[in-house]
């Protein structure tokens, strides 16, 4: 975003948060109380914002900490359009667009009542970063330079250079009260008491909390921002997604977010629940190994011809797989993103599925001899691959399983191994694989991508790229993606990023599962946030002719 | 006899620590290590998981670990818990009462019940309703234990809503309601689905043992002295053909806790199964050795337990041999 334009948007941003837009709370609004019970089938365990890992972190840690600022509902990186105040009220840009400075809401304080003071975004910063850091965060901190405190109410990030989403960046230091974290050294924050009962500055406080079993948060009633209107959320483990499922059913919970396809259908048929549907972050892929399994510093003997991967690829009925798994829950996959990401792109050339096309191909590779079975040999040796499955995802089982029997028609022998989780990790992070049948949850931040589809050869990328794709074109698109501030600018770079990446077959691109979230319907929601539902809770209300015994519930001393 | 109890602890202390050590070498080769789950995002790198290793000494020999672990151990410190993000002796002083409290009342009711309708059973061998219960306990035992503590939850709990589909309590219950009463509704499954099978067997074999001392010297010379046919059973028979469940139930302890795993995963019962399952998936070594521990030291305590019960049923047994 040009330097001249931050300003005004900025001040437009809060201008649209000071008229009630939604993000600021809802000071003054007297349609308050409730309890919303939330099922998740992975407990939270990490409460702090330098430590969180999961889904279940992200959310116990959003509600207890506010950012400074926050993303807006479009999802925008590029520049400040979209984001909204939290404990920061105001910001501006430097004039070399190196450093932000924010301003501290003077009404902002902690669970305990001591106010929030810039230097509590400096310790954030630093925990943040710093090497006992467990955070998945981390690594975007090496974006940031710094993170100074001039005076208590005024907070500056300094980048070491420019990019497209330092906002976003900044967004993601969740300040920590340092007149609690100072006495307690760095390697021994993350098992401290007060990590384990955080004081927090966000719309809720942490009441009780029985890991492995239940934590319950109460609103925070004199919130800077507005008394929330749940007061409140309970959020309860179950063993399974069928557990979390058969507790949403006998309306024992409210909200389940990861509603599996098959349980939807029984989900939508109750007269208490809805469905809500969403996009989703994640993408799937079956990704092929540029590298030897057996020794990965030679390339692979086949897979390192682009003809035989773009081969296997047109082998494989991809919207096909997607309906007969997921029926009309999923999206076919169409890059190495999801198309919540901003710079997603649905208008890239795919490999069609051809398999007369696909046989060609085999055939001018010399895989031409057949066998008893049917199965392609070159110089004697079969086409024989093996494809690595992680055995919890039924989804990647189900879609394996079809993508073999394709491959089986084109005359290719692919092995399906289904592995244990820690195994099939072991495995993808050893390169132990021809075909690995991966997921990757993307986030709001674009250069993600490096990370998972970067060369190696460029410092700070590639680090889970796990087949060793390797392509000068893209990671060139790549870089000038990162770096542009420009939105449109950013996007032409990824396309071509994206379009090199998906004419190298460097995966099949599989698909995107939809969101399916049940929610009681004594709720009135606002619009549903798929990247962090759990961020407008604060705004939920409970229809008073519907409230349930536990919504009247006494309220926490 | 001081000799023999002291050699009987000695030995069951050996066996604990052979569990233990076992269990802690075993974990440990399996592939990943608690860190590894985080690999699986975009954003985290190999190098954090490094850190992590090295800070809780996962990077360290094998053996190494084993000693520190020991050396801890004796201080009465258990380790951190990865998966729970706590001592691992919380989550364990946690979830222990709760598996407690779920096999006791599992133990209890398939063995009262089970003794009791064995007995009968064994004793009216060849009324319609025995050959009906037999029948009925076939069935169950033939019923998967997994399958049938889903066919509670899917039918009384799910679809017709006469119990809670889990959990220990009800976390809002009115003020006005019975806290006896819902704590008995949410262990009422959990409970029937482990007893049920255990039941089924030890029916069975108190059917056997009741049928087996029915016509024998001891019980015509009872129904000679004019003794009720219920006296009978209930004073004379009954003792005399206890052994066999009795024996039973020395090796239930440690069934019933493999039971619970299931159990407790299907009803989000929070005992040591679920913590257990939790611990191995998300390869926790300090909660798997903690739990480990415990266990083996409660299995053992439990055969020391039931080889009791048998002495105080068997006379013969106390004499020295």
């Amino acid at each position: 975003m040009p330097r001249v334009l931050r300003r005004p948007a900025a001040a437009l941003a809060c201008l649209l948060a000071a008229c009630g837009t939604g993000d600021t709370g809802d000071r003054g609004n007297t349609a308050t109380g409730g309890t919303v019970i939330v099922a998740v089938s992975f407990d939270g365990t990490k409460l702090i914002p330098s430590t969180w890992e999961t889904s279940s972190d992200r959310m116990f840690t959003e509600l207890l900490f506010d950012p400074l600022v926050e993303i807006g509902p479009g999802l925008n990186t590029a520049g400040d359009v979209g984001f909204a105040p939290r404990l920061a009220e105001r910001w501006s840009w430097s004039a070399d667009s190196l450093a932000i400075r924010f301003t501290l809401h003077a009404d902002a304080k902690w669970h305990d009542g001591q106010p929030v003071v810039a230097r509590d975004a400096v310790a954030a910063f630093r925990l943040l970063k710093g090497p006992y850091s467990s955070s998945t965060l981390r690594g975007e901190m090496a974006q940031i330079d710094s993170v100074t405190a001039p005076d208590a109410r005024t907070v500056l990030v300094h980048f070491p250079a420019k990019s497209g989403h330092q906002l976003y960046l900044a967004s993601l230091i969740l300040p920590v009260p340092t007149h609690l974290t100072d006495a307690i050294p760095d390697s021994a924050l993350g098992r401290s008491e007060w990590a384990r009962r955080p004081i927090g500055s966000g719309p809720y406080r942490l009441n009780r909390r029985e890991p492995g079993v239940e934590t319950e948060f109460v609103a925070v009633t004199d919130h800077y921002r507005g008394r929330p209107g749940p007061y409140r959320i309970l959020v309860a483990q179950a063993t399974s997604a069928d557990a979390a499922v058969a507790r949403v059913l006998a309306g024992e919970a409210d909200v389940y977010d990861a509603l599996p396809p098959n349980r939807v259908a029984e989900v939508a048929a109750q007269s208490h629940l809805r469905v809500v549907r969403s996009d989703d972050w994640n993408y799937a892929y079956a990704a092929f190994n540029y590298r030897d399994p057996a020794d990965t510093a030679r390339a692979h003997p086949a897979l390192r011809e682009r003809a035989l991967r773009r081969a296997l690829t047109m082998a494989i009925d991809r919207v096909g797989n997607v309906r007969a798994v997921f029926d009309t829950l999923a999206r076919v996959g169409q890059g190495p993103f999801a198309r919540i990401n901003s710079p997603a792109d649905s208008n890239l050339t795919q490999l069609p599925y051809d398999t007369a096309a696909a046989n060609r191909l085999l055939d001018s590779l010399g895989w031409t001899q057949r066998d008893a079975q049917g199965f392609r040999s070159r110089a004697g040796r079969r086409l024989r691959l093996r494809a690595i499955v992680p055995e919890l995802s039924n989804a990647r089982k189900a879609t394996s399983i079809r993508m073999q029997e394709q491959w089986r028609r084109v005359g290719v022998d692919v092995e399906v191994q289904l592995l244990e989780q820690e195994q099939f990790t072991q495995r993808r992070l050893n390169g132990n694989f021809d075909i690995v049948f991966g997921a990757w949850g993307t986030t709001p931040l674009r250069a993600t991508i490096t990370g998972t589809w970067g060369g190696r050869t460029t410092p700070g990328w590639g680090a889970q790229n796990n087949s060793r794709f390797e392509s000068a074109v893209a990671d060139s698109a790549l870089a000038r993606a990162v770096r542009a501030t420009d939105p449109v600018a950013a996007r032409a770079a990824y396309r071509q990023a994206y379009q090199t990446i998906v004419d190298e077959a460097a995966a099949i691109w599989l698909y995107e599962p939809l969101g399916m979230n049940a929610v009681h319907r004594r709720f009135e929601l606002p619009a549903w946030r798929a990247e962090a539902w759990w961020r407008t809770l604060p705004q939920w209300r409970v229809d008073p002719a519907q409230a349930l015994p536990r919504d009247r519930a006494p309220e926490a001393p | 006899m001081r000799g023999a109890f002291l050699r009987r602890v000695g030995e069951a202390a050996l066996l604990v620590g052979f569990v233990v050590a076992t269990c802690f070498v075993l974990i440990r080769l399996a592939p990943g290590d608690p860190f590894y789950g985080p690999l699986d995002s975009a954003t985290w790198s190999a190098e954090q998981a490094a850190v992590q290793r090295a800070q809780f000494g996962y990077d360290r020999p094998i053996p190494e670990q084993f000693l520190r672990y020991v050396w801890r151990l004796a201080q009465g410190d258990l380790g951190w818990s990865h998966a729970r993000g706590q001592p691992v002796a919380e989550a364990l002083a946690t979830a222990l009462p709760a598996t407690a409290l779920l096999i006791t009342s599992a133990l209890t009711l398939a063995f009262l019940l089970g003794i009791a309708l064995g007995a009968w059973q064994g004793w009216r061998r060849e009324s319609r309703l025995a050959r009906l219960t037999d029948l009925a306990s076939l069935t169950v035992l033939s019923i998967p234990e997994f399958l049938l503590a889903l066919l509670l939850l899917i039918g009384p709990a799910t679809a017709w809503g006469w119990f809670p589909t889990g959990g220990l309590r009800d976390p809002y219950l009115p003020a006005n309601a019975g806290v006896l009463l819902d704590r008995l509704r949410h262990l009422a499954l959990p409970t029937l689905a482990l007893a049920l099978p255990i039941m089924a067997v030890v029916m069975r074999l108190q059917a056997g043992a009741t049928t087996a001392v029915r016509d024998a010297e001891f019980i015509r010379a009872a129904r000679a002295r004019g003794l009720p046919d219920r006296v009978v059973l209930r004073v004379h028979a009954l003792r005399n053909s206890l052994i066999p469940a009795l024996t039973y139930a020395g090796v239930q302890l440690s069934t019933a806790l493999g039971g619970a795993v299931i159990v407790e995963g299907i009803f989000s019962w929070p005992g040591m199964g679920r913590l257990v399952v939790e611990g191995v998936g998300r390869r926790d070594y300090p909660l798997v050795a903690g739990a480990v521990l415990i266990a083996a030291i409660c299995t053992v305590l439990g055969t020391l337990l039931a080889d009791l019960a048998l002495l105080w049923a068997d006379p013969r047994r106390r004499r020295p041999s």
